[in-house]
């Protein structure tokens, strides 16, 4: 048996606790979150704060009758986190999923900076990506699976979309138009890999299987010995085709332009060298050949220009280009069809920012450090801060060494407090 | 053509029922009449089809009798399979009748006809309320209803498909995928609703003979198919997946549900019952007993419902179930943990302890 974890909190942690409880209950009273639509048929869901050390508890299946009901349990309760379910039911309250009848969910796209590729990277290294960064990096993600991917290729209207902010890292997108409501996980795992770019692999190898993306088409045939000589050659779909064949060519033509035609001989050679089947030799006369026109070409979908050109491309798809074109979701919570997730208007307990409802034109000037705050900056709160650190909100920047106390604004109080950086004192 | 052949060929167009209903028997005589005795053996070989590797032929039709013969006995082949009821059976009955129409479309209804048009499959589509709407060049559909109606996988994946604007382009080659896919559903869901109301035990009586024959082949049959028989088990010839699972739980960490899940549908596949599944998970500390073995039970099927099989690798990655650094070579040559376990079984032999067999260590 492992040793029983501590009863209690020591005192400066529970009344740092009953301090932050409070802060969000009086926010909540004077601008109660949002209320969802057909909220009676939603499940909430709500994290408590913790009154003893270890996991705290995590309360679900509640359902509300009205407005009022929900509202009168956020004040009574003062939750941490606040969640409702993206489906509704016929009886959203029942304790087993079965029993609730599943109606529909919101088709949902999460994207959480976790999952980006640089903030992997610097983790993997050992660094770290400031918050303020990953909140950019993550931003930009979402507005190129929305234009890309949900009011692209998916052609949905954004009247039947709605955005939001999450309070902590990343951004939401909710469909909620009835026909992508009805649709089961299985169909939305399909979305997954779409917007991914997860394309099915070769049958029996980890290979991607390319064959809708370069192909060979019979041009020509001659007679001769043995019976005609057909020519083929290589083609590709091209950069305007819809959907992911398009989409794979202008990231070909775009890799091919930006790290061989824009580059010096020296480093474009040493680019096209770190490509399987590529030689030295090979790689000279593929720099060559790269121009303006040999792009043209290939944009229109000719990739005509025997076995180094097709080597090239397949190595620039498999690497390069499907890293360029995917756009990313946190993969189980788009497929998930029961999923709770964050209320409009709630605070996120582990910032201390709003989880907020955006449109789609706003999202563009929108900075959460600025335009995401519960609590006011004009109020200052004396904390002792653990580790050193620097913080900007709401346009005041603080910085703090270990074990400093000091008066700083509101938002920044709370934002380390409830990280666990800083106690009240 | 007529329209009782065309009926007889594509038996999925709107109003078939109606049509044939005034031109047959009564039922009794159908099904007990030496008159209709080979519509009766044509029904019993669509039924066998379905039980093994067979395909379902179409006939050469030239004449109305002929396509009659050919319709009623789809309907006596839907009795049977309403009598029998096993859902799997249906299930591969209606995807073997499903692509006896696709290989139709494919090639031509007869020798020496001439081949099916892209105007022929819409004149077709036309007599059917399917969601499958005519396009500048071949048809197109928003994408929720391609996403409800065609197979999430193969060549019919979304992301193999020219999408733009919301709408799916469909080529000849996917309509074609498309039509299988839904006269498969629309068999399934008829039976399935037959299953409900069940089938007159007068009529059941009539069929005695043919059903107590067909249910030993099925018996049969039933071994070949894929979730069939695993033999031993072996826990040496697990996947990196499920191994990966059982050293999560022994460390004691929390595991997701669909990994607990996918763990023990797994070993509820493969053979074990619910109290070897029990036994095994006893090796797991501070395991208990009493909470896991009601949704132990329900997963390998000794409750009320069907058993049930564990998810494929697609589902495990996308999940983060999947330990894709562990991936060895046979993970590379298959998508689903079952296909591994049975690989690796027959590379390790059949000469390693069968854990089924074997007696759990008396607590101490």
């Amino acid at each position: 048996m492992s040793e029983a974890p501590p009863q209690s909190f020591p005192e400066p942690v529970a009344k740092t606790i009953t301090w932050l409880r409070r802060s969000f209950t009086s926010v909540y009273r004077q601008t109660p979150p949002d209320v969802p639509d057909r909220a009676t048929r939603r499940e909430f869901g709500y994290i408590l704060w913790p009154r003893r050390p270890g996991p705290p508890p995590f309360v679900r299946h509640k359902s509300f009758r009205n407005a009022q009901e929900l509202r009168d349990e956020i004040l009574r309760v003062g939750p941490h986190s606040l969640y409702y379910s993206t489906a509704y039911y016929r009886s959203p309250g029942e304790q087993r999923m079965i029993d609730k009848q599943w109606l529909g969910a919101e088709l949902i796209f999460d994207l959480d900076a976790d999952h980006l590729d640089q903030v992997e990277a610097a983790k993997a290294e050992g660094t770290t990506v400031a918050l303020a960064d990953q909140l950019r990096l993550v931003k930009k993600q979402f507005q190129h699976l929305l234009d890309d991917f949900l009011l692209g290729d998916l052609g949905i209207d954004p009247k039947d979309m709605f955005l939001t902010f999450s309070g902590g890292r990343g951004y939401h997108a909710h469909i909620t138009s009835p026909e992508w409501m009805k649709l089961g996980a299985q169909e939305r795992r399909e979305i997954v890999d779409y917007v991914t770019g997860k394309f099915p692999a070769k049958k029996g190898t980890d290979e991607t299987d390319t064959d809708t993306l370069l192909w060979q088409e019979h041009v020509a045939s001659q007679p001769g010995w043995g019976g005609a000589h057909t020519q083929k050659a290589w083609r590709m779909n091209p950069i305007d085709a819809p959907g992911w064949g398009g989409r794979i060519t202008r990231s070909v033509v775009q890799a091919l332009r930006e790290n061989v035609l824009e580059q010096d001989a020296e480093s474009a050679v040493k680019w096209l060298q770190g490509m399987k089947g590529v030689g030295g030799k090979g790689a000279s006369e593929m720099f060559k050949r790269v121009d303006e026109r040999f792009l043209e070409r290939l944009g229109q979908g000719y990739a005509d220009h025997g076995k180094l050109v097709t080597s090239v491309i397949r190595n620039v798809m498999s690497q390069q280009s499907i890293a360029l074109g995917k756009g990313e979701t946190d993969e189980p919570v788009t497929a998930d069809t029961k999923r709770l997730i964050r209320l409009p208007g709630s605070i996120h307990g582990k910032t201390g920012l709003l989880c907020k409802s955006l449109h789609l034109d706003e999202l563009d000037a929108f900075d959460p450090f600025e335009d995401a705050l519960a609590f006011p900056t004009e109020q200052l709160v004396r904390i002792k801060k653990r580790d050193k650190d620097t913080l900007t909100l709401g346009g005041q920047t603080v910085t703090l060494e270990a074990g400093e106390e000091a008066e700083v604004p509101f938002p920044h109080a709370v934002f380390w407090c409830s990280r666990q950086q800083g106690t009240l004192c | 053509m007529s329209s009782l052949l065309r009926d007889a060929y594509y038996p999925f167009l709107e109003g078939v029922g109606a049509r044939v209903a005034p031109l047959a028997p009564p039922i009794d005589q159908l099904l007990t009449s030496v008159a209709y005795r080979e519509i009766r053996s044509r029904a019993r070989n669509r039924v066998r089809a379905a039980l093994g590797d067979k395909v379902i032929q179409t006939p050469t039709m030239i004449r109305e009798e002929q396509a009659l013969q050919e319709l009623l006995g789809l309907v006596v082949a839907k009795m049977l399979l309403a009598c029998i009821g096993d859902r799997v059976l249906i299930d591969r009955y209606a995807n073997k009748e499903a692509s006896r129409v696709t290989r139709i479309l494919r090639t031509k209804p007869q020798p020496g006809e001439d081949r099916i048009t892209d105007e022929d499959v819409q004149e077709l589509l036309n007599d059917t309320n399917w969601p499958i709407e005519r396009a500048f060049e071949g048809w197109s559909m928003v994408v929720p209803t391609y996403l409800e109606i065609a197979p999430n996988k193969g060549p019919c994946k979304l992301i193999l498909q020219p999408v733009e604007k919301g709408r799916v382009q469909i080529s000849r080659r996917r309509v074609e995928d498309l039509i299988e896919a839904l006269y498969a559903k629309k068999i399934r869901e008829e039976l399935f609703a037959e299953l409900q109301r069940g089938v007159p035990g007068d009529l059941r009586a009539m069929l005695e003979d043919d059903l107590e024959n067909l249910k030993e082949e099925l018996d049969e049959a039933r071994k070949t198919w894929t979730s069939g028989d695993f033999g031993a088990v072996q826990d040496g010839a697990f996947p990196p997946c499920i191994r990966q699972l059982f050293e999560d739980m022994k460390a004691g960490a929390m595991i997701p549900h669909h990994g607990r899940f996918a763990f023990a549908s797994f070993l509820g596949t493969i053979g074990m019952s619910a109290d070897q599944i029990l036994d095994y998970m006893s090796q797991i500390p501070n395991f208990s007993r009493s909470k896991s073995e009601y949704q132990i039970r329900h997963i390998t099927g000794e409750g009320s419902v069907d058993a049930y099989t564990p998810p494929g690798c697609g589902f495990l990655q996308t999940n983060g179930i999947c330990p894709l650094a562990q991936r060895d070579e046979i993970c590379g040559t298959i998508k689903h943990p079952l296909s591994y376990y049975r690989k690796r079984k027959r590379q390790l032999g059949e000469d390693v302890e069968d854990l089924t067999k074997k007696k759990p260590e008396a607590a101490a």
